[in-house]
Order: C-alpha cells, then sequence, then structure tokens
C-alpha cells in the first residue's frame, strides 16, 4: 500500500515539488494550504505521517499540532520558515516528532521522514531509547540500528556505546569510561578499550576513519558528537 | 550603604527623639503655676481667715492648724514672716530657700513637692501633702509615646520603601529579559507616578521587541521561502542537466541560507539576547564542531553555563575562518580553564591578518584593505563570535602566532550572570 501523507503548507508550488520528489519514492502527498482545510482533510481521511508548516495564513502551525496530537498518534514533521529556535523546542513540547528548518536538503526531508515512520508513535511504554539522527540505541532490547538495520555488537562493546551515547557532548576521560565498565573485568586493559571503540566504529560510522559520532579527544579520552546526521 | 527605609526610620526616630527631651526639659524648666496667681490670691485669704487674723498665741494658731488638717494626711507648717515657727502638723518643714517671695509650687531638694504660701500678713505656710511627684509618670508616658510612635514609623518607613522595592524587582526582571514585568500601582504618589512610568516603558519596549521579533520571523519566511522552492526545484531537475551547475546552485542556497541564519542571529543577540543557560562542555563541542573542518582539538573538558547553540555556532565560525584564511595549514583548537573563565583558542597557520585590522576584523562584512570586489568577505562570522563571547561574559581578541599564523583566543566566563541581574 501507498503511504499516504498530509501536507499541511500555503506556499502551493512548494508544496506541488515535495509531492513530485516524495512520488518518486513512493508517497503519495495530499496538500492542505490552510490549517482549517489540513485538520478537516485529517479527520476525513487516514495518513502514514503529516508534514506541517509552522506559518500558516489561518493560524499557528503549532495550534495544529496540538490539536493532531489530541486527536491521534500520527506522525508529525514540522517545517518551518522562521528561524525562531524557540520555535524548534515548543514544537517537539506540543508532540512533534521531528522538526525541519527551510530551506531544507530533500534529501534530508526524505531520510526524517523515514525515520518518523519507521518509529511510529505505537508504543507509548517509556522506553530506554537514545535516537541520534539514523542511530538507535536500545537499552531493554540491547540492540543498536543504524538506518534501522541492526549493528552486531558485543556486550562490552554495546555497554561501552551506551555509557558514551548517554553522556553525549560530555568529554569521557579514560579513567570515568573504565570506572563504569567495571563489572567487566577480563577487559580492563587500557588499550582494549581504544581497540573496542575502532571496533565500534567501524561498524556505525559512515567514514570510520574519519568518525563523526565517537570522537577522540587527544590524551583525554572520547566524546559522543550530540549533533549527528 | 544603609537601606532606605532605615534611613527613613532613623531619621523619623531622632526628629521624635529631639521633640520628646525637648517637651521633657521644656516641662521641668517652666513653672507650672504661671496660670493660677489668681487662684493662689484667693487660696491665701481663705487659710488667712482660716489660720486667724495674725494676733493668735501660738498655741491658738497650733489649735486652729490642728483642726483645719483633722482630715487630712501629710505635713503642715507655718511660719512667721522672719522664718520662726508658728505651728506645725508632723516634723516642721524647713524655711524654703528659694521661691518664697511668691506662693505657688516650691521644689525643695529630696522632699519632694512642698507647698510653700506667703499670707498677706507675711506669715508663710508650707504644705507637704506626701505623695509621690507624677513627673515621673509623665516621663513613663513620653517613654511609651516614643516607643509606640517608634514602632509605628517603622512599619510606615517600610511600608512606603516596600513599594520602591517591588519597582527594583520590576526593573529587573525587565533587565533580565521577562518583557511582560509590569508593578502593581499602589496610591498615587511620587512612586505610584515612577512605577506607572515604569509599566509604561515597559509595555513599549515589550511592543518594540515583539515588533522586532515578527519582522524578524517575516523577513526569514518571506527569504527562506523561495529559497526552498528554488532548493526543491533544483532537486526536481534532471539529473542530466549540468550536474556542476546543480551542485554550484545548491552550493549558492546553502550559502544564503547561512548568510540569512547569521544576519537574523545578528541581529536578535542585538535586541533580544534571550539565551537559553544550561551546561556545555566546551571540549566536546569544540570536538564536534573539529570534525567537520579536521581541526586538531586539545585541552580539558570545561563544563560552563551557556547558550549550547550559540557556542557551536562561535567554534563553528572560527574554525570555518581558519579554514578559510589558513591556505590549508592544520588548524589547531585547544580548550582551557582557570577555574573562573574558559578559553578556547583556534590557531592556525595562514598569513594572518594585515597589520592594523586586528580589531576591524570583528566588524560585519569586514573586507581586508585592497580585497578585490568580488572576493569572498569575511561576513559576519567573526562578528557573530565576538557577540556570542560578549553574550558569555566574555570577549574575542586576535592574536599573532609565534612562527606565523593566527590565533583567535576565546575567553567565555564558566558562571555569567545575564546583564541587568543583580547580585
Amino acid at each position: 500500500m501507498v503511504p499516504m501523507l498530509l501536507m499541511i503548507e500555503d506556499d502551493r508550488e512548494l508544496a506541488a515539488m515535495v509531492a513530485e520528489y516524495l512520488g518518486r519514492y513512493g508517497f503519495e502527498v495530499r496538500v492542505a494550504s490552510t490549517a482549517r482545510e489540513g485538520l478537516a482533510q485529517f479527520r476525513r481521511e487516514s495518513f502514514a505521517a503529516v508534514l506541517l508548516d509552522i506559518m500558516l495564513p489561518d493560524g499557528d502551525g503549532l495550534d495544529v499540532c496540538r490539536t493532531l496530537r489530541a486527536e491521534s498518534d500520527v506522525p508529525v514533521l514540522m517545517l518551518t520558515a522562521r528561524g525562531e529556535p524557540a520555535d524548534r523546542i515548543v514544537g517537539l513540547e506540543l508532540g512533534a516528532d521531528d522538526y525541519l528548518p527551510k530551506p531544507f536538503e530533500p534529501r534530508e526531508l526524505l531520510a526524517r521522514l523515514k525515520a518518523v515512520l519507521r518509529r511510529g508513535r505505537g508504543s507509548s511504554a517509556p522506553r530506554d531509547l537514545l535516537v541520534f539522527g539514523r542511530l538507535e540505541l536500545d537499552r531493554d532490547a540491547r540492540s543498536v540500528s543504524l538506518d534501522a538495520e541492526p549493528v552486531p555488537l558485543t556486550g562490552y562493546q554495546f555497554d561501552l556505546l551506551w555509557v558514551l551515547a548517554s553522556g553525549a557532548g560530555r568529554v569521557m576521560t579514560r579513567d570515568m569510561l573504565m570506572d563504569r565498565l567495571k563489572g567487566h573485568e577480563i577487559e580492563a586493559f587500557d588499550r582494549s578499550l581504544d581497540v573496542h571503540v575502532s571496533r565500534i566504529r567501524a561498524l556505525i560510522e559512515d567514514d570510520p576513519k574519519h568518525p563523526k559520532r565517537i570522537l577522540t579527544v587527544r590524551g583525554v579520552g572520547y566524546v559522543f558528537a550530540k549533533a549527528q546526521d | 550603604m544603609k537601606r532606605l527605609y532605615l534611613r527613613i526610620w532613623l531619621a523619623f526616630l531622632g526628629i521624635l527623639i529631639a521633640f520628646a527631651v525637648l517637651l521633657a526639659v521644656s516641662w521641668w524648666l517652666l513653672p507650672n503655676d504661671y496660670d493660677a496667681p489668681r487662684f493662689n490670691r484667693v487660696l491665701s485669704l481663705l487659710v488667712a481667715e482660716a489660720l486667724g487674723p495674725g494676733t493668735e498665741t501660738p498655741a491658738e494658731v497650733q489649735s486652729r492648724l490642728a483642726r483645719v488638717t483633722a482630715r487630712m494626711r501629710g505635713q503642715v507648717t507655718v511660719r512667721a514672716a522672719d522664718g520662726t515657727l508658728l505651728a506645725h502638723v508632723g516634723p516642721p518643714l524647713p524655711w524654703p530657700r528659694t521661691g518664697i517671695e511668691r506662693s505657688g509650687v516650691i521644689r525643695m531638694g529630696g522632699r519632694g513637692h512642698v507647698f510653700a504660701m506667703r499670707l498677706d500678713d507675711g506669715r508663710v505656710v508650707l504644705v507637704h501633702a506626701g505623695h509621690r511627684p507624677r513627673r515621673q509618670g509623665l516621663l513613663l508616658a513620653i517613654g511609651l509615646l516614643l516607643l509606640t510612635t517608634a514602632i509605628g514609623s517603622y512599619f510606615a518607613a517600610r511600608q512606603m520603601t516596600r513599594r520602591l522595592e517591588r519597582l527594583r524587582a520590576g526593573v529587573n526582571a525587565l533587565g533580565q529579559g521577562d518583557l511582560a514585568a509590569r508593578v502593581a500601582v499602589e496610591g498615587g504618589d511620587e512612586i505610584a507616578r515612577v512605577a506607572e512610568s515604569f509599566n509604561d516603558a515597559a509595555a513599549r519596549i515589550e511592543r518594540l521587541v515583539s515588533a522586532h521579533r515578527n519582522l524578524l520571523a517575516n523577513v526569514s519566511h518571506e527569504l527562506r521561502s523561495p529559497l526552498s522552492r528554488i532548493r526543491m526545484a533544483l532537486e526536481l531537475l534532471e539529473s542530466s542537466v549540468r550536474p556542476e551547475l546543480r551542485a554550484r546552485l545548491a552550493r549558492d542556497v546553502t550559502e544564503l541560507d547561512a548568510l540569512i541564519g547569521e544576519l537574523l542571529l545578528s541581529s536578535r543577540l542585538q535586541a533580544m539576547p534571550d539565551t537559553q543557560r544550561a551546561e556545555v562542555d566546551m571540549l566536546a563541542v569544540c570536538a564536534e564542531e573539529a570534525t567537520e573542518f579536521d581541526a586538531t582539538v586539545s585541552g580539558t573538558p570545561v563544563v560552563l553555563q551557556g547558550d549550547e547553540r550559540l557556542l557551536r555556532r562561535l567554534v563553528r565560525n572560527l574554525l570555518q575562518n581558519a579554514q578559510r584564511y589558513g591556505e590549508g595549514s592544520e588548524i589547531e583548537a585547544d580548550v582551557a580553564s582557570d577555574g573562573r573563565t574558559a578559553t578556547l583558542r583556534v590557531s592556525d597557520r595562514g598569513p594572518g591578518v594585515p597589520v592594523g585590522d586586528e580589531e576591524r576584523i570583528f566588524e560585519p562584512f569586514y573586507r581586508p584593505r585592497g580585497a578585490p570586489e568580488t572576493g569572498q568577505g569575511f561576513g559576519l562570522g567573526l562578528a557573530l563570535v565576538r557577540q556570542i563571547a560578549r553574550e558569555h561574559g566574555g570577549d574575542v581578541v586576535y592574536r599573532r602566532r609565534d612562527g606565523g599564523g593566527s590565533v583567535f583566543e576565546v575567553t567565555l566566563r564558566l558562571r555569567h550572570a545575564q546583564a541587568g541581574q543583580s547580585g
């Protein structure tokens, strides 16, 4: 079945081009150019996801997002040309699944759309899940996936990656890492940390020689990048 | 400096104490019988009548005195004009040292009040009623009055200045970016007028900032909507059509978008710095941003209170600058801290900034002297670095590097109180 999307966007030309572009990747896009029309259409038909512009002629996209969230679990991807960083926070707080500033890379739109569709909003039970762009870490299942493909990691490697990722944006010294991975006695050699990091990199980095996720700070330790993809 | 309410209260109290002291002193000093001479005159005639015309023997005077004083307690003494004791009830009262030339109340040392009355025939009647003088009661009353007024005036002064303090809190809140901050207008005095003026000014500022924000949002929207269409149209173009030109166009769109972003950010930072403060690890931010520029990162982890989005932008702009003008030399970023400030140094081995332009490079759209018009300008990058550094209680300076090249040195306060915040 062709996934059907609803795009609530007052820029008809842009909407038409997005519809054409996404059409090439097997999506069918319905366009509504006002908040009212969009909500009416949303209630009439069933959609796999909603692309929502934040500035609409008859209201605020944020209000539409609130209404959509109150009525349904449909994934919502917000688009905005307003350039207010606060909008992003508000949008995500209101339950939007992702947020993309205009002008966006069409390919990025596609990737993010696929990601929100994959994640869905089905399970409401809180899971110990860390998501960094295309990379997902699930603590309960002790599994890691990149682009929805499972990444085969050993138990120690998963724990190491989890410790790094849960401290994303902070430099972790070698001592801190060793301390948090105390349970794993066999692997407590200092050098083995680097070996494991390079093995993890080989699995989750697009280019392991130029890592973008696990970064080395010479003489200090590692940092798991907060802003990825 | 003393608090205003305390100063008002102390001034009030000072005046009150001076008033009380003056009152007491004048009460002690002024004669209190100045309004009673007529009454005393009548009284002296009656007393003379009761004691007899003055021709009696001392025994007769004594018996008349005893009869008159039978129903009173206290001492009464009658003396002749020369002080000779004529009669007395109770121990005889001594001849008053002063004040005998007129009748009325005479104070006699150590014995309380003694009434001395000179009769027309020169005799003097001295009466000591035996009761305590009421002056201590009056002093007590003055003391109580003083205490009550002191307490009352304390609260009055506190009440007056409390409104000033509320006003100050409102001004502070506005200074810290709460544009909806208003103060209650209480009463109709000067403080109330100031509160009204503050509220008016705050409302005007809020309207202005809101208009500015709307303008920025609209400018952003108007510029970015066509850019979105261009970017989308490029993607829809047949892939066979001049791929290098399409890539070039896509880059231009990205650059234009970045420039719009920087213009908006700069404008927003100038007009309404509403930075979000959180803990940011500067070394980690550098390590992350460095991956895009192939820069070497060293230093120690330094966590500061700041706006991560802005600090990332600061690091990125410096690295971008080093990449653009470092002529392919190695870019190094170093993070250090002295416990109060974080220092970030981004260095390259490029040709460096022309002598004399070390400060000018931080001006928006700086262009080196003699640079061709078509050449790439510096844009807003370094100007933003300076704005962001200053927003975080620090600054950025340019230094020449030993052995050639540039060092951009940024200092950032680890914990920075926002402008307008007190204490």
